[in-house]
């Protein structure tokens, strides 16, 4: 069942006199469940798409449908709405408050809910416990490893139980290892906790831990395919993306 | 507390020296509103204290409105009123006493004190005086006067010895006859007979305050409003408002010193507004994540608001205390001075509510208005901005809406500042510091590389990369650089009022004051309540060999409508001799004119509140009542243009206002005559007039020009106060400036930059910003400086505009030092970063 359509999605970014076609209609469909990786190379829009289906920014044209409703008709306090509830998102560069503790910033969307300090905390306890966090949930995000910072951006984005994560670059400040943690949580939650995923990531190794795979290029989609889950996976999209780029 | 309180705490407290800095600059701003809005109801009570004293004790106190005497009559037909039961009748005026001669108050010669006649037979059924030691007052003869302990205790006064006090046939000596038991507040009095008084000052035959008791059982209210209707509108009944000639001064005197609280409050709020600014290009990404997790515009403006109120809470509150501090301060080392200059006593009255309400006003809503833009602007910040990979903001183009507006502006301005309209170049002037604003960052980037030239001689490396850095964060660098601007226009500004005013006096004094010597008391500060002299100084000057003329002024105050006028008594024919005046309508021979009775001729400040014309007839309020009197000139002599003031002839001021005493005696001197041979017989006549001092013409200009001259160095003393916040300001910047160019400044040190190196990089910087302030600044604080002394000019007050160079060189100096200072912290603690972590640095 499709949880967010994205139809013929365009923009376009001034800069100065020459304007860059970031988006040059991009249409897409993700069902419940589903775990994609978005794949390109640098400048191909990746980012941009996943700022359109999360309701960060507009479209010059086209729409996103999410659930019933289309986000290119809300207003700002509606797509706040839609940020707060139904969609976790997850950045590169952690993005971590950095003068709250660890547990406060996995609360901080239910408290700017209004949900009270105690229920939100003991839900961001759950999802840090959850991610392997449960001794670090007062430490302030300089004391926490890059690692670590992002399994508390996850639970951040994990605590108000959207339908859609999406996640850009999650393992781009990360080495390999913490890189790979990171790569199969995300897919665990898919397995195990049937979330709707939605990865940017230029590492073959870890858009290998995706159930789909889009590519991007110029601003259009070039390759939309499902992965096997066999083993050969990484080399196999790695191969391709060397074709592609 | 909520996400956003607990959120606004935080980042607060996460940059704690900033907050602190900032709520310094609050701090000071109401500090100065409390303390000088505090002095106000002191001096006020100070003032009126005397009459407040005396009046509880009696039914009805009655006086000219304009304090001045009037005809011992009144006090026959006030006895014979109904309702009346007693009546006495005094006469009172201030008496300046020779420094040499005065008594000594806690070290300091009382040089005024007011002299007090009362009936001896009547004053003590209505309105008692309490002799604790000596005769009471019946008793007095009239060569005795009575003191206060605290002056017997202070000047160790015994019974019998000698008071010299000035009179207007010169002097005359009382013998101490007993003492008087204190009144808290009120002017230092003595009390002699009033016939003796009346000799002394020169008052025959006039009381200045008949003091009422009513028949038992009158209705009060209606037999004092009796009382004014039989005496006629130039009188009081009542509690009197006290001597409000006197107040207006010490109000006019005050009202710069608000005036400069204000403005420490208005920089105040700018670096509030530029704190902020700084806040929200430094949480960018914070701003921008709190939106991409939800938060609404609402919530992020309301955090960033927060943030500031409270700041302006902390600030007012600390601010008030200070304030209340300062005021205390200032009074306690005020008070001597005050009391033995002008003979009162200043008891520290409790802060108004009034200004306590202001500075709340002013601080917190000053705090929060000044981050509601940043607050809105922080609120505006995209949620994109979370994602961007690190490294501060992009570059952000300059919008050519906003650059075009700017230019825009910035031509109008210069072409109001050309029409030499006075109005035009106000509004051009205001026009010019928008387009200041608007076009800072397109032309910071050109206007640094004019100084980097100069910069390069000394360091040419850190110059060049200071620079790349202003160019990068252009936006930030031109607000820093306008708090630069407007700082240093301020003092460019006043120091341009200032010298251009001590210039217009001297200016005047030369073009006005013709007489060689002029004879006046040592402190003219009580003005129309002093003791003066008969004719006979000026007339046993004018006896002196090689003196042309002798002529005097004498000194009235009268009313006008609300306005208080003070009046300048001359002799039309000898007046010009010796002295000339700025015509704005009529000629010199307008003065001559002043012969006719009931003629005047206004000063340019009067003419120019009241807008009359020449031949207008104007009211003057007299103890008999209003009469109207015919404008025959409007004009300015440097003694008299600072308040609003008319010159009549002698003859009038007597008529119809009781004064036939001379206050200040213009001496000319021969053709040929040197002042040398004729100084020592003048001093020698002036030995029988104590209460007068010799002044050379050219000596007085010369202290005038040196009063103003100190006055001014006290000024940018107070001033360099002011350029704090911009120093903040900086310092704010620079710092914002190394935390996020940390990645940077780690790879210098790594391929080799010492630390002085990257010290003198972040000096460079704010060099280089506080140069550009300062040229701005200069530029636009001589413009506001030429539209205030204008403005001055169109009031009827005397400036000239001149460049005040000093005080360029001054502010260009405070710019260079400043700019230094602001670069200390930030460029310490840039050249101290540890250079592997500061590479990791995301
Ligand atoms: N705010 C912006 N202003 C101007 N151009 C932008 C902006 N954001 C992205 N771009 C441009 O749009 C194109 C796509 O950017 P992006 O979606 O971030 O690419 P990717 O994430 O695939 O690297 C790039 O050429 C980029 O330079
Ligand atoms: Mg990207």
């Amino acid at each position: 069942m499709a949880l967010i359509t994205a139809t013929q999605l365009v923009k376009t970014y001034a800069e100065g006199a020459t304007a860059v076609r970031a988006l040059a209609g991009v249409s897409l469909t993700l069902n419940e469940g589903d775990f994609v990786a978005v794949m390109g190379p640098s400048g191909c829009g990746k980012s941009t798409l996943l700022h359109l289906l999360g309701g960060l920014d507009r479209p010059d044209a086209g729409t996103v449908k999410l659930g019933s409703d289309e986000l290119t008709t809300l207003d700002d306090e509606g797509l706040t709405l839609v940020r707060r509830r139904r969609i976790g998102f997850v950045f590169q560069s952690f993005n971590l408050v950095p003068v709250m503790s660890a547990i406060e910033n996995v609360a901080l969307p239910l408290t700017l809910d209004g949900v009270s300090a105690s229920v939100a905390e003991g839900k961001a306890k759950v999802w840090l416990e959850r991610l392997g966090l449960g001794d670090r949930v007062n430490h302030l995000p300089d004391q926490l490893s890059g690692g670590q910072q992002q399994r508390v951006a996850i639970a951040r984005a994990l605590v108000t139980e959207p339908v859609l994560l999406l996640a850009d670059e999650p393992t781009g400040n990360l080495d390999s290892k913490s890189a790979d943690d990171i790569a199969r949580l995300l897919r665990s939650l898919s397995d195990e906790h049937r979330r709707t995923v939605l990865m940017v990531t230029h590492d073959p190794r870890i858009a290998a831990s995706a159930r789909r795979l889009v590519f991007l290029k110029d601003g259009v989609i070039v390759d939309d395919q499902n992965l096997s889950a066999s083993l050969d996976t990484s080399s196999k999209v790695r191969s391709q993306l060397e074709a592609l780029s | 507390m909520s996400a956003t309180t607990t959120l606004a705490l935080r980042y607060l407290l996460r940059r704690k020296t900033r907050a602190a800095l900032t709520t310094t600059a609050i701090v000071f701003g109401v500090a100065l509103v409390v303390a000088m809005g505090g002095m106000v109801p002191t001096l006020t009570a100070s003032l009126t204290s005397s009459v407040l004293s005396s009046v509880e004790q009696v039914d009805a106190s009655i006086s000219t409105t304009t304090q001045a005497p009037f005809p011992a009559d009144v006090l026959t037909r006030v006895r014979a009123m109904q309702g009346v039961k007693l009546a006495s009748g005094r006469v009172q005026g201030m008496v300046s006493l020779p420094a040499k001669s005065a008594p000594q108050l806690n070290g300091k010669p009382i040089v005024s004190l007011q002299l007090v006649g009362l009936e001896r037979d009547e004053v003590d059924p209505v309105r008692p005086v309490t002799v604790t030691e000596g005769k009471p007052v019946k008793e007095l003869s009239a060569d005795d006067v009575l003191v206060s302990e605290t002056l017997r205790d202070g000047a160790k006064l015994k019974l019998g010895d000698a008071l010299l006090v000035p009179s207007v046939a010169g002097s005359r000596t009382f013998h101490v006859a007993g003492f008087v038991s204190t009144r808290p507040g009120g002017i230092e009095s003595v009390f002699v007979t009033l016939p003796a008084a009346q000799e002394t000052l020169g008052l025959t035959a006039q009381l200045s305050q008949v003091d009422v008791r009513f028949s038992e059982g009158v209705d009060a209210p209606a037999t004092r409003q009796a009382l004014l209707t039989a005496l006629g509108s130039g009188y009081l009944a009542e509690a009197s408002r006290g001597n409000t000639q006197l107040i207006d001064q010490v109000m006019r005197a005050a009202m710069p010193m608000q005036a400069f609280g204000v403005l420490a409050m208005v920089m105040a709020g700018f670096i509030i507004f530029i704190t902020f600014r700084t806040v929200v290009v430094e949480r960018r990404r914070d701003l921008g994540l709190l939106r991409a997790l939800g938060a609404s515009q609402r919530t992020v403006l309301a955090m960033v608001t927060v943030e500031g109120l409270l700041l302006g809470v902390v600030g007012t509150v600390l601010g008030i205390l200070v304030g209340i501090g300062m005021e205390r301060l200032v009074i306690s080392g005020l008070a001597p001075v005050w009391r033995s200059q002008v003979g009162l006593v200043l008891e520290p009255q409790p802060t108004a509510l009034k200004t306590l309400l202001v500075a709340v006003v002013l601080g917190v809503g000053g705090s929060v208005l000044s981050c509601l833009a940043p607050a809105r602007q922080a609120s505006r910040v995209s949620p994109r901005e979370a994602m961007r990979p690190s490294g501060g903001d992009a570059r952000v183009p300059v919008s050519r809406v906003r650059l075009g507006v700017g230019i825009a502006l910035g031509v109008l301005g210069v072409v109001g500042l050309i029409t030499g309209v006075l109005a035009w170049q106000s509004v051009g002037a205001l026009c010019f510091i928008v387009a200041v604003f608007l076009v800072g960052p397109s032309s910071i980037v050109p206007l640094t590389s004019v100084f980097r030239r100069g910069l390069d001689v000394v360091m040419a490396q850190e110059g060049k990369l200071a620079q790349g850095n202003v160019a990068r964060q252009r936006h930030r660098s031109s607000i820093t650089a306008s708090v630069m601007t407007v700082a240093l226009a301020i003092i460019v500004a006043l120091a341009a009022l200032t010298n251009s005013t001590i210039e217009g006096v001297v200016s005047q004094i030369d073009r006005t004051l013709g007489a060689d010597f002029m004879v006046m008391p040592p402190t003219m500060m009580v003005g129309s309540g002093s003791v003066g002299a008969s004719a006979d100084l000026a007339r046993s000057l004018s006896a002196v060999e090689g003196v042309d003329v002798a002529t005097s002024l004498r000194m009235g105050a009268s009313r006008s409508g609300t306005q208080n006028v003070s009046l300048v008594g001359i002799d039309p024919q000898a007046y010009l001799k010796v002295a000339a005046m700025d015509f704005e309508a009529g000629t010199p021979e307008s003065v001559g004119q002043l012969a006719q009775p009931r003629t005047l001729i206004m000063n340019a400040l009067w003419a120019k509140q009241t807008g009359a014309k020449l031949q207008d007839q104007v009211e003057l309020l007299t103890p008999n009542g209003p009469v109207q009197y015919r404008v025959v000139g409007i004009g300015n002599d440097v003694l008299n243009y600072r308040v609003p003031s008319a010159y009549l002839s002698q003859a009038s001021l007597q008529q119809d206002f009781q004064v036939d005493s001379d206050l200040l005696v213009f001496v000319d001197l021969k053709q040929g005559v040197s002042s040398q041979s004729v100084r020592a017989e003048l001093e020698q006549r002036l030995e029988a007039w104590p209460g007068f001092i010799l002044r050379g013409t050219s000596e007085w200009r010369d202290k005038m020009l040196d009063d103003g001259r100190k006055k001014l160095n006290a000024m940018y003393v107070l001033l360099v106060v002011l350029v704090v916040p911009a120093l903040i300001a900086l310092a704010n910047t620079l710092g914002i400036n190394v935390l996020e160019r940390v990645r940077e400044i780690g790879l210098l040190r790594a391929i080799g930059s010492t630390q002085r190196q990257v010290r003198r990089l972040v000096l460079a910087e704010s060099l280089l910003l506080a140069c550009v302030g300062a040229l701005v600044g200069i530029g636009v604080g001589l413009w506001l400086g030429l539209i205030t002394v204008r403005a001055m000019e169109s009031f009827g007050l005397v400036a000239t505009f001149r460049i005040p160079v000093s005080g360029i060189a001054t502010t260009a100096v405070i710019a260079l030092v400043f700019g230094a200072l602001a670069a200390v912290l930030p460029a310490r603690h840039a050249s101290r970063l540890k250079i592997v972590s500061a590479l990791r640095h995301e």
